[in-house]
Parts: C-alpha cells; structure tokens; sequence
C-alpha cells in the first residue's frame, strides 16, 4: 500500500518533524510505502510529486494549519488529523489508513 | 555539533507545577520580558497538548522577544502533574526559536525533533544521570 502525507505543525518546527518520522516508521513497520512532506518554518521539505499523489492509495494530512496546495489531493481519501494524533499515536492512523483503503470497492 | 550553548540541560529540577517550569523557561529566554513568553507558553496549550511520549512534553516557542534560538532539557528530580490530559511529566524539552532565525539554525532544530521520534532516544534522555551523558548524545 503507498500513503502519501503532509504534517504541519503551528510553530512549524517541532511536531511537523516527529510526526513525519513517527509516521513514516509507522508506515514501514506495517508493511506500507509512505512519504510525508513537511510544511514547516524551514518551509516545504519531502514535496511530494503529482505522480506521487496520483499512485497513493490514501492521504493522511496531520496538520494543525491550513497547508498550502491542498488541492493537489482533490479527489483523493484522505484522513486528517492533528499532529498530535500522529505523534502519539502513529500505529493505530497507519492501522485506520489500511482499513480504509481496505474498505474500498 | 553546534555551538556549545545551543544545548542546555537541567537535571533534578524541583519545579512543584505548571507555573514554575513555565517561569522558569520565559526567565530564561529573557529575564525582562518573561511575562509576554509565558502568555505565549500557555497559549500555545491551548492549541493543542504538546506531550510527544509518555513523561515527556515539548513546549515551543517562536518570539522576536528570544534573543537566543536554544534548546532546554528540563528534567524533574520528581514527576509533576501538568493537568488532566498532561499527567507525570518528567522531562520538558523545551524549544526556544528566535524569530527570523536562519534557515541553518531552524534545520537543526528540525533534526533534533526528528531525533525525537526515537524511542529510544527518549529512553536515554529520560535515564541518563549525568548531565555530560546527555550532552554527548544531544
């Protein structure tokens, strides 16, 4: 399963970057590929490519901010959530994200 | 790895609550102008909890009114009760950011925090006794 991400955090320097890391561990323990791009204060890192989104079974946006190009996953499943959730609790979205795309006819 | 001061630690501080540890790191950001970072401290709670593993929180703060981008490592002699949701914390990983701050600085803060999905590195910072061992592995 691919998932594609974005975290951004208000300060834009703290849990943007763990819930990346936190998110993309999670991911690759569940067996799944997943790029999170990061919205910070340093700015837009790990952008993710239209063919990146395009080929993602699910978006997962942890986010506490109104990111920038959204609509880049119009039409896409997407689950949001606070960093926060993220941070702590990453097994448990990634499990969420699978069941989802399972759910899918 | 960076400047040597970027990196502060307090181990078996006695902080009795909230309001101490909050004090204490607006004091420290800048001893005059304290009142306004503990506004924002409390505000940025109210966003949302900022408890990144269990005993651990990580407050941060970004203000023209810091005069130095630096990272404090308060830990308690005794774990403190911060509020319902926020319960035996031990370690206050503290984040002080400079507005404006070079790109250079903000991505090694950004590395830091990555460092900080580790759980064992958390592990670490919680047990580690001496100061100097803590250093090592900032």
């Amino acid at each position: 399963m691919k998932i594609v991400g974005v975290a951004a955090c208000t300060v834009g320097i703290a849990h943007t970057y763990i819930a990346q890391e936190k998110l993309e561990n999670a991911a690759k323990k569940a067996g799944c590929e997943m790029k999170v791009e990061t919205q910070g204060t340093i700015g837009i890192e790990n952008e993710l490519t239209q063919q990146e989104i395009d080929q993602a079974d699910i978006v997962i946006l942890a986010v506490d901010v109104k990111i920038s190009g959204r609509e880049r996953f119009d039409g896409k499943r997407i689950i949001q959530v606070p960093t926060e959730i993220a941070v702590k609790s990453p097994n448990k979205l990634i499990e969420k994200a699978q069941e989802v795309v399972a759910q899918k006819v | 790895m960076m400047n040597d001061n970027f990196f502060q630690v307090f181990l078996d501080q006695t902080f009795k609550n909230k309001a101490h540890v909050q004090r204490f790191i607006a004091e420290f950001a800048n001893q005059t102008e304290a009142e306004e970072l503990i506004a924002l401290l409390q505000q940025r709670e109210k966003v949302g909890n900022t408890m990144i593993a269990e005993h651990v929180i990580l407050p941060h703060l970004e203000s023209p009114k810091i005069e130095q981008s630096q990272v404090l490592l308060i830990r308690l002699a005794e774990p403190i009760d911060f509020d319902e949701k926020t319960p035996a914390v031990q370690l206050i990983i503290t984040i002080l950011l400079k507005s404006n701050e070079s790109q250079g600085t903000k991505k090694k803060i950004a590395q830091f925090t990555r460092r900080l999905a580790d759980d064992d590195f958390i592990d670490q910072l919680l047990s580690f006794e001496k100061e100097a061992e803590i250093y090592q592995i900032l």
